[in-house]
């Protein structure tokens, strides 16, 4: 055996040895490419340079823009879009003197909060063009600035799940004419924010600017994504109209008091977008599960600061409530004291004094708030944030259900706030407690539990797996069926000779994996998953390089099925497939962006 | 500062840690070896909680040791290992196919490489969600000023900025000296000549041409004039060279003497060693807001104000900006930098090179007058 081997390992140097040379002397002229980073890569050769190693990291987000290195736990910078970043180098105005009362008149787009976001979620108003400079924009002041050393030419990109077309267009387009990079890789984050936590399946729970995303995660494929409003621009909103209304009053301002309406064209001209954004980046903070349970079960306590953004009569009984409220200071005790913010974007300038407790409404009414709706009857884009999550639950498969619910993963702007993870766990596992995974709820399906109840002791054999879970999933279906009243969920799962025999025989996975419970992980975010990624040199699916793409556009991609999926597999060990597989490709796809 | 011109960051690093790097392992290793010293926990400042760099390790060589379990492959930096021979099985697949034995099928099962498994405890980078009613609890305690602002969370890597020393600098000012010109109020619909200067800082001779829209965009459109739009600088040679060379042939300065300050078009102005200067024409529109100016909003705040008479214009809808296209030329060594364009092909190190430059730029003039506002003399 030693032997052959030996003989074998010789004969495939040899052939390693005339396949460089072959690459080498194709080239036409005798001498070493210098900055071949394809071949060098694909021969894993030691003397190659770290820079062959290395990718770059680029996450895009509706606000923030973060840039690094593969090497490196944290990315090199965090760029916004807002109109302080691009400004012109030298432009020190910020600094002068009353530049921040000046904010009205500098407003660049249409809404209050539109500059500061690189795009928005109806693209019909979007300046594609526009869209376009701010990236290059963003991108060489990360280049210039902090991304100083010999750049890697491989980029990562990693971008919110089913990214639009047109915005992905552009952002590749701007990439590709302006930093002359060959190779992109586009990265979906929710997949990377679980391989940041350690995690192959996870349930992603992406609280971002625009909207939250909820994402089924298994075995690194995602599987279904549920969307809500509910994320940090509402947020930031709530919390600037709770600011603007505060100053006035502390303005002893009532005639303007009354003018204080909800819509966001007030909003604009009251509080700017930088203070609330600073506002909700120190003192925000969200309830946890039991205060929460508490202010719900006693709502007369706290009335007037639960339904202050209702609707414009609750708001004036609340006013009403409040103007009582004004004569005594509010009590500032140890649990909840007086917080002291002074703004200056107010004209004039005020000093909101706040007990702690009210700046955790925003977060309350924005994520959580599950009042403006009988329970199920919300709007498609407007689900509070832990019922979507139950809802993302439940529509997965059992098994998969099973896994994800104890990998719960928090993540994105607003899951920086004190509380807010704490709070989605808590309330998922509340409503899980409540209901199972029962889908059919309601008086009539009460009724309807009541009855197979009754009749429960008739029917004589209990239904195979198979039948269990059909009945389980699709009740409605197939009314003749009766209904199991105990959770299958709930019950010890029979256990599975495969899986046992599994475990013999690789004792390192002795553990079975935690299924069955409600559990929240950390994780570190998408860009060091990205980050991770790219450190273990694993071949992306979606892998687009320069010059097709400039060919043809998005409109050269072919679809997923046509290119091998097998690649991006871990099994697929550091340069192990790359001889044997295809190779060059010569189709490229979108992968799950397509 | 620096010791070297390369790895800026990690030089910084060290910087900031005093001069030695602080690694996740050895801050590891000093956590360690405060709690086996036995001391009084009071004395333990460094948190048990690993920092977000710490679990980054962790995780990178959890997912390190899982590939190379699942992938069997002894060492990625083995050449075999780029052609598929590197895992055992693949290896004994084929050994089967040459030899014909079908012990090798067996062997094939045996090394089936294991499936990725997800990480399990803390020590391979897993974090379950710990409680954050401690972090309320400290923000109850500490007040407004207690927390950290943006500005700071954005400060936190102060970046480094390099200036690129192959672009021509550029610098604007007023031909006529005798009357003071407020740049901050420019007096609107009278033409301005101005002086653009740009500086050569490579050691070649470079060829510029200039374009630029004839009007400015945005809504306050100036007239803009460039009146010799191509032009040649000198290159950046050694001021002694100059002084030496030059001697008696040529001035020192050449200027267009003949139009004694009057700009003439399609000549320069002025020409030095390394830099050249050419006249540049501007008209600054009207701020009057009657003609352009859409209408103001009824009953809007600003409006009403008498003081805001220019409200309906934005803030620096007044600033006067040149968008100006720069394209440069110039032949230089083959071999000068060596890098992008292939270069470092023996034997041809005499070889001229031509290259280009080409970018947009904006050149800031000033700001125009209001209408209502008097120019202060």
């Amino acid at each position: 055996m030693a032997a052959t081997t030996q003989t074998h390992r010789s004969a495939s140097s040899l052939r390693a040895a005339s396949l460089q040379a072959q690459s080498l002397t194709g080239s036409g002229s005798p001498h070493t490419p210098k900055r071949a980073a394809s071949t060098a890569s694909a021969f894993s050769s030691p003397a190659g340079t770290r820079d062959n190693d290395e990718s770059m990291i680029f996450e895009f987000g509706s606000r923030f823009f973060r840039a690094g290195f593969s090497n490196e736990s944290t990315p090199r910078c965090v760029l916004g879009y807002g109109p302080e970043e691009q400004r012109r180098a030298g432009d020190y105005r910020r600094w002068t003197h009353g530049y921040e009362n000046n904010w009205r008149k500098r407003k660049r787009g249409k809404d209050w909060d539109e500059a500061y976001e690189l795009w928005k979620m109806d693209l019909r108003d979007v300046d594609l063009g526009l869209v376009g400079d701010r990236i290059e924009r963003v991108v060489r002041n990360a280049y210039h600035k902090y991304l100083l050393h010999a750049l890697p030419r491989k980029l990562i990109l990693i971008l919110p799940p089913a990214f639009p077309h047109p915005l992905l267009s552009t952002l590749l387009t701007s990439l590709f004419t302006n930093f002359q990079l060959p190779l992109i890789t586009l990265m979906s984050s929710p997949v990377l924010s679980t391989i940041a936590s350690g995690l192959r399946s996870a349930l992603v729970v992406d609280i971002g600017w625009h909207e939250t995303i909820i994402s089924g995660v298994f075995e690194l494929r995602e599987l279904l994504h549920y969307r809500t409003d509910r994320a940090g621009k509402m947020l930031s909103r709530e919390m600037g109209k709770l600011l603007a209304r505060e100053s006035m009053k502390s303005q002893e301002w009532h005639e303007a008091k009354d003018a204080v309406a909800d819509d966001d064209e007030n909003l604009s001209d009251k509080v700017s977008f930088e203070e609330t954004q600073e506002v909700l980046a120190r003192v925000a903070w969200c309830r946890n599960y039991n205060e929460a349970l508490c202010l719900r079960s006693a709502p007369h306590q706290e009335s007037s600061e639960e339904t202050f953004a209702d609707a414009p009569e609750q708001l004036e009984s609340s006013s009403i409530t409040e103007g009582d409220n004004e004569g005594a200071p509010p009590a500032s005790n140890r649990n909840d004291p007086t917080i002291v913010v002074p703004l200056q974007s107010t004209s004039p300038p005020a000093t909101v004094r706040l007990p702690m407790s009210r700046f955790a409404e925003p977060c309350e009414t924005t994520l959580f708030d599950t009042s403006t709706a009988v329970d199920g009857d919300w709007d498609d884009n407007e689900v509070p944030i832990h019922h979507l999550v139950y809802n993302a639950l439940s529509s997965l498969p059992r098994d998969v259900r099973g896994i994800c619910m104890a990998r719960i993963i928090v993540t994105g702007g607003v899951s920086n706030i004190p509380g807010v993870k704490n709070r989605v766990v808590d309330e998922v596992a509340a409503l899980f407690t409540e209901r199972g995974w029962e889908k059919v709820r309601g008086k009539a399906a009460e009724q309807r539990k009541k009855k197979l109840e009754e009749i429960n002791h008739n029917f004589q054999s209990p239904p195979g797996p198979a039948e269990a879970q059909k009945t389980r999933e699709y009740p409605h279906d197939d009314p003749s069926v009766p209904l199991h009243t105990s959770s299958p969920a709930l019950e010890d799962p029979e256990p599975d000779p495969i899986d046992e025999k599994l475990r013999r025989e690789n004792p390192q996975a002795a553990k079975p994996p935690v299924h069955g419970i409600v559990r929240g992980v950390e994780t570190l975010g998408a860009w060091a998953g990205g980050a991770l990624i790219g450190n273990l040199k694993v071949k992306g699916i979606a892998q687009i390089e320069q010059d097709k793409f400039l060919q043809h556009g998005l409109a050269g991609a072919s679809k997923e099925g046509d290119v091998g999926v097998a690649t991006q597999r871990f099994s697929a060990g550091p340069g192990a497939p790359r001889g044997t597989s295809a190779g060059e490709r010569s189709s490229w796809t979108l992968g799950v962006f397509g | 500062m620096f010791d070297r011109p390369g790895n800026i960051t990690a030089q910084l690093e060290k910087i900031a840690n005093g001069g030695g790097p602080a690694s996740a392992e050895e801050r590891a290793a000093a956590r360690q070896k405060l709690i086996t010293s036995g001391k009084p926990p009071e004395t333990i400042t460094l948190s048990d909680e690993p920092t977000p760099d710490e679990r980054f390790k962790k995780l990178k060589s959890f997912y390190m040791t899982q590939l190379m379990d699942s992938s069997s492959s002894s060492a990625s930096t083995d050449l075999s290992s780029a052609y598929g021979y590197g895992s055992p099985g693949a290896l004994s697949r084929i050994m089967g196919l040459y030899s014909g034995v079908t012990g090798y099928g067996n062997k094939k099962t045996k090394t089936k490489s294991a499936p990725m498994r997800e990480a399990l405890t803390q020590s391979e980078g897993l974090k379950l969600l710990g409680r954050e009613e401690n972090t309320i609890e400290k923000m109850k305690s500490v007040q407004w000023n207690g927390m950290t602002s943006l500005s700071q969370r954005g400060e936190q890597k102060y970046p480094v900025r390099f200036l690129s020393n192959y672009i021509p600098t550029m610098a604007l000012r007023q031909l006529q000296p005798t009357t003071l010109l407020d740049y901050n109020a420019l007096p609107p619909l009278r033409p301005i000549q101005l002086l653009l200067t740009l500086h050569n800082p490579l050691f070649d001779p470079i060829r510029i041409t200039l374009a630029t829209p004839s009007h400015t965009p945005g809504r306050i459109a100036s007239k803009v004039t460039i009146l010799c739009p191509e032009f040649e600088i000198g290159a950046n040679t050694d001021v002694w060279d100059e002084a030496l060379s030059a001697g008696g042939k040529e001035k020192r300065r050449t200027k267009a003497e003949s139009s004694e300050g009057q700009a003439e078009a399609g000549k320069i102005w002025e020409k030095g060693r390394n830099w050249t200067t050419v006249v540049l024409e501007v008209v600054p529109a009207s701020l009057d807001p009657t003609p352009m100016l859409p209408i103001q909003k009824e009953g809007s705040k600003e409006a009403l104000n008498p003081a805001n008479a220019a409200a309906a214009l934005e803030e620096d809808d007044d600033v006067l900006e040149i968008p100006l296209f720069v394209r440069a030329e110039y032949e230089t060594d083959a071999t000068a930098d060596g890098g992008d364009a292939g270069g470092g092909v023996a034997g041809a190190e005499k070889e001229k090179e031509k290259r280009e430059l080409a970018y947009w730029c904006v050149l800031g003039v000033g700001r125009i007058a209001h209408s209502g506002t008097p120019v202060p003399s």
